[in-house]
């Protein structure tokens, strides 16, 4: 029933891919580096 | 990491408080929770404006989840939010060993899936999500991969043979074969995922179910960790899982955050890439403490749940193939749903489950003094 607000159409879907800033892929970066040392010097403890 | 600190005391005394395991734990807490305040409200923006939702009405709740108010649109995923504050907050504040590592690599091992599964759902419509088999072979490498480390490290490969069970004053078995711990490893992992998958249905269920969990866990591990407590509650002594602690404390600080936006009416989902990385990590730290069936009492609420459907779902196929009509045991399977058929509303079923956990806490807690 498209009177039911649930059953109404769907939202077309436009962009599906997440776009990080410079900013966030710095901090991605970031992150990564200081995981990859967290590893390495866990395992080596 | 910023535990090395502690190393500098002598150039400026403060930096002592680094080598505490108990002010890491508070650092811990408080930095996840500022990092899911702060990346929270950019996240569900990201996700609503990617339309992020499922798109659709669970099948197994039917109308039911859209009684209130429209869950249909909105945006999942929000599992990232606990993974991002989490992860920043361990790397920051925990004294990296095996045990550490170990956890965190489950942790993200299991959030893979879960986010390749809510992506599948909720970008491409497919109902299914990830298929089966892979979400068994992810859960079965990272369980695989996580045994080997702790076997392979001089810190672990002796303790994590140990099989502890509560109210016992020492280990039942001293020495178990590496093939029944991957066996119980797996179990424990692939259980308490699907659990929590499973409890995740009502707004601040899960999480609010996960913070009691850590809450215990944090405790626990802080006991295992240190040897004059662990020597007088007579439970197990692991050198250097006093560290779990921090991650359990990143873990509540995390959930509280995402708590915040996930609690009624909900502005974000944990979805799959929440609920299958906590249940992951509750489950190896489990083993790593010494306290795997301590967890069974600890989280009750997520092994009742579980229990529910397995219950429905045989009791349906027994009864079917015994009368040739299935029988219900309950309204609705997880249990959760059976309450709301009977008209309770969603937030007294979550603030029963939630009072239930802590009964679950305390019972639990209680197993460290009654051996």
């Amino acid at each position: 029933m498209l009177d039911d607000p649930a059953e109404q159409p769907l939202p077309v879907v436009t962009d599906t891919h997440l776009a990080f800033s410079p900013g966030t892929r710095l901090a991605i970066g970031v992150w990564a580096c200081l995981f990859t040392l967290f590893i390495v010097l866990g395992l080596n403890s | 990491m910023l535990s090395y600190l502690a190393d500098y005391a002598y150039l400026w005394s403060p930096l002592r408080l680094f080598q505490y395991i108990t002010v890491r734990a508070v650092g811990a807490a408080v930095t996840a929770l500022f990092i899911g305040f702060l990346i929270g409200p950019w996240l569900i923006g990201r996700f609503r404006a990617l339309k992020f939702g499922h798109g659709y009405i669970d099948e197994r709740t039917g109308a039911l989840g859209a009684t209130y108010f429209d869950k249909k649109h909105t945006p999942t995923m929000g599992g990232l939010i606990i993974f991002i504050s989490l992860f920043g907050s361990v790397v920051l504040w925990a004294a990296p060993n095996v045990w550490t590592v170990v956890a965190l690599f489950v942790y993200t091992a299991l959030t893979v899936p879960g986010w390749r599964d809510d992506y599948l759902k909720v970008v491409h419509k497919n109902k299914d999500g990830i298929r089966s088999w892979e979400k068994i072979a992810w859960q079965s490498l990272a369980t695989a991969i996580a045994l080997g480390i702790l076997l392979w490290h001089p810190q672990s490969q002796a303790k994590i043979l140990e099989l502890w069970v509560p109210f016992f004053k020492s280990a039942v078995i001293q020495h178990m074969p590496w093939w029944l711990l991957l066996v119980l490893l797996y179990l424990w992992i692939v259980g308490f995922s699907n659990a929590i998958n499973l409890t995740d249905g009502l707004d601040g269920l899960a999480t609010g179910c996960t913070i009691t969990v850590a809450l215990v866990f944090g405790i626990m591990a802080y006991a295992a960790g240190n040897s004059i407590i662990s020597q007088y509650l007579l439970i197990s002594y692991v050198p250097g899982t006093g560290e779990l602690t921090v991650v359990c404390a990143a873990l509540i600080g995390a959930c509280m955050a995402f708590l915040w936006f996930n609690s009624h009416p909900a502005e974000v989902f944990m979805g799959d890439t929440g609920s299958l990385a906590l249940g992951g990590l509750i489950g190896v730290m489990a083993f790593m403490i010494h306290q795997p069936f301590t967890l069974v009492i600890v989280g009750g609420v997520f092994v009742m749940e579980a229990l529910s459907v397995i219950l429905q779902v045989g009791w349906f196929k027994w009864t079917k193939r015994r009368t040739g009509t299935g029988a219900r045991l309950f309204l609705m399977a997880p249990i959760h749903h059976h309450f709301q058929k009977r008209g309770w509303p969603e937030t007294k079923v979550v603030l029963r489950f939630w009072i239930l956990s802590l009964g679950f806490a305390l019972a639990g807690l209680a197993t460290l003094k009654l051996r």
